[in-house]
């Protein structure tokens, strides 16, 4: 049967495809000059995020919500012993928060893990760097997207992690400026407070 | 309203009674006028025959006075024939006046006079045969003779007095008598004239009129039965061509009788052949009948090994789920293991070539789960379909089953029929024989009302001329009636 003799090649074809990538540099100039995205899509628009700035990839946590100064801030979530705040990144991108509950979660920043929740994910590509542009270059104007990824027909929005980091703690530094000697319960800046010091150095640098 | 025989009695009666009532008026007058003459004529013969007896005493004194003065017996005959006819005239004249009691009573009393006159005379008479002249004399002298002539002839003379009072009282009702009659002749006549004019008119105005309007009544009727005449002798042409038509039609149909009684013949052999044909049909039947079984089982036993195949793709379809599951959590940790090579720097690459590598295992992993669900699914859906047209074909062969069993009743019901047929097919010959007889008689007799149709043709075409001069006749009598009206 050709399905059978089909599945047989496949089969040797991945043992064949799998036995090659060990027999080639690792170091190999096709590995050096690609950039890792996770493709994902939010409130509809294709979207990426790289890889080397994300701490991790979570599926299906659940979300404790807590009311807070924020309308991207979703609540907290368990991840692997500790409290992590979790946004929308819809929201953050300024777009509407998606309905229901989000499906995937990505977790970033070393001293305070942040978790951006979002709700599809499309999967792992790889991007030559002479096919990122400047976001300016393909006319797309969106916050914390600076640069977009081009690979085929689709462009995707790379989503900047770091400088979505940053202005949630430039935030929080407004907020503790305004608000300081006033006591109140940890909700957006729990783990903060709680777990200062605990993280590796931050991936949102490492260019 | 009055019939026209009643009209024309009552005409003629009414002329009958004016002419009755005119006839027995003149005929009373004349009767009257008759009478009134006779009693003239009666009194013109007293009167001659007053005349007469005063002529004979006249006579028989001249005879008398012939014979005294000649002595010769000749002079006696005037007297001798008066003294022999004037009893006579007296008898006749007692017998004319026997209704006048005055000329009686006259008559009375000249009968003395005329027996003492001629007694007188037939003295003198004797006395002058003896020839004494001188006695006869003296007789004469003495005036006696006279004297009673003298008042006979004053008793005529009253007789004739009456009597010509008497004719002249008659002559005047003889005149009026004459004059009643004439005035009702005239008049009545005139007035009969009138009431008859009028009748006359009154009827002929009446008769006419009536006339008139049934005579128009008629030329309407004849006018339309003319065009009756016309549309019937029309479609008595169309009924002789039609006639004629079925004429042939019948021909054409009793030959058509003729070979459908053959070929039902033919039918009732073939009929026979068939039952024939039947019975051995009946048994091929049984025997598929007997094999469609087996197949349903057969069929059954598939659709239970097709069931089975489906739960088994079902099951299947779960491991595969899982092995999905597997490759979509081998996945995140490849891509989490990516991440940690990556944060690792450059002592995480080579961790990150086999987390890459087993990312793309993975994603292999799910194309070809995706490939398999694929696959599985076509399976299931051959399996439904296969399961779906083996329970059609189960119930086809349930049917078919069905139908044979239905087949090999209605090959029973047709042998059974079949011998209806042959027997319908040989009273359908026979009764074709019938027919076709049947349809030579009704040949015939189509052939009979051809001819009646054409005679009944020329017949109307008879009544069409009739009809026209019918239409002249009563447009003649309407000119006849009433002249002035335009027939």
């Amino acid at each position: 049967m050709s399905g059978r003799h089909d599945t047989a090649l496949s089969a040797a074809g991945f043992r064949e495809a799998f036995d090659r990538s060990f027999a080639v540099a690792h170091d190999s100039a096709e590995n050096q000059q690609t950039e890792s995205l996770l493709a994902i899509r939010v409130a509809g628009n294709r979207c990426a995020l790289r890889i080397r700035e994300m701490n991790g990839l979570l599926e299906g946590r659940k979300i404790v919500a807590l009311p807070g100064p924020g309308i991207d801030f979703m609540g907290l979530a368990g991840i692997r012993g500790e409290l992590v705040a979790v946004y929308s990144l819809a929201a953050v991108l300024g777009y509407p928060r998606e309905a229901g509950h989000p499906r995937w979660m990505a977790l970033c920043g070393k001293e305070s893990p942040v978790g951006f929740a979002f709700r599809d994910l499309e999967g792992y590509v790889q991007v030559p760097f002479g096919e990122i542009y400047s976001a300016a270059r393909k006319n797309i104007t969106l916050g914390h997207v600076s640069e977009v990824a081009q690979s085929a027909d689709t462009v995707r929005a790379i989503i900047s992690l770091p400088s979505a980091l940053e202005a949630i703690a430039k935030r929080r530094e407004q907020r503790k400026k305004t608000t300081a000697g006033v006591p109140r319960a940890p909700t957006e800046n729990g783990g903060e407070n709680r777990q200062p010091e605990n993280r590796r150095g931050d991936a949102g640098h490492r260019q | 309203m009055w019939t026209f025989g009643r009209k024309i009695a009552a005409g003629f009666a009414l002329a009958f009674l004016m002419l009755t009532v005119i006839g027995a008026v003149a005929y009373r007058s004349i009767n009257s006028l008759t009478e009134t003459s006779r009693l003239v004529t009666h009194t013109h013969e007293v009167l001659e025959n007053i005349a007469t007896l005063i002529g004979l005493l006249k006579d028989a004194e001249t005879g008398t006075r012939g014979y005294i003065i000649t002595g010769e017996e000749p002079f006696l005959d005037p007297y001798k024939s008066s003294i022999t006819v004037i009893p006579t005239v007296m008898e006749k004249l007692r017998a004319l006046t026997a209704d006048n009691p005055h000329q009686q009573r006259r008559l009375d009393s000249a009968a003395p006079l005329i027996r003492a006159k001629l007694a007188n005379s037939q003295a003198a008479i004797d006395l002058r045969r003896k020839g004494d002249l001188a006695q006869v004399t003296r007789i004469v002298s003495a005036g006696t003779g006279k004297k009673i002539m003298d008042e006979l002839r004053g008793i005529s003379a009253q007789m004739e007095q009456e009597e010509r009072e008497l004719l002249i009282k008659r002559a005047e009702e003889v005149d009026a008598a004459a004059g009643g009659a004439r005035k009702t002749i005239l008049y009545g006549t005139l007035i009969c004239l009138i009431f008859v004019t009028a009748a006359g008119l009154l009827i002929t105005r009446s008769l006419s009129g009536q006339i008139g309007m049934a005579v128009r009544h008629v030329q309407s009727s004849s006018v339309e039965l003319q065009a009756t005449a016309n549309q019937q002798a029309s479609g008595a042409k169309e009924s002789s061509t039609a006639m004629n038509e079925i004429t042939t039609t019948i021909s054409e149909l009793l030959a058509t009788s003729r070979q459908i009684a053959e070929s039902a013949q033919r039918v009732a052999h073939i009929a026979e052949e068939t039952s024939r044909a039947a019975h051995t049909g009946d048994h091929t039947v049984e025997r598929a009948h007997e094999s469609v079984s087996s197949i349903k089982q057969q069929v059954d036993l598939i659709v239970t090994h097709m069931l089975d195949l489906g739960k088994k793709s079902q099951q299947i379809g779960g491991i595969l789920e899982i092995i999905n599951e597997l490759a979509e959590q081998t996945n995140i940790l490849a891509i989490n293991a990516t991440i940690e090579a990556a944060g690792a720097g450059d002592a995480g690459k080579r961790f990150a070539v086999v987390a890459d590598e087993i990312r793309k295992l993975a994603d292999r992993v799910g194309g070809s789960t995706r490939e398999i669900r694929t696959l599985i699914e076509e399976i299931r859906a051959a399996v439904n379909t296969t399961v779906m047209a083996t329970e059609g074909g189960t119930k086809a062969v349930d049917l078919g089953a069905r139908q044979f069993a239905e087949v090999t009743g209605a090959l029973k019901q047709i042998t059974s029929l079949l011998g209806t047929t042959t027997e319908a097919a040989r009273e359908i010959e026979l009764s074709t024989k019938q027919q076709s007889t049947a349809v030579e008689q009704v040949n015939t007799a189509i052939s009979y009302v051809a001819k009646a149709t054409k005679e009944t043709e020329a017949g109307l075409t008879q009544t069409l001329q009739t009809a026209t001069q019918l239409t002249g006749l009563s447009r003649e009598l309407t000119r006849l009636i009433q002249p002035r009206a335009r027939a």
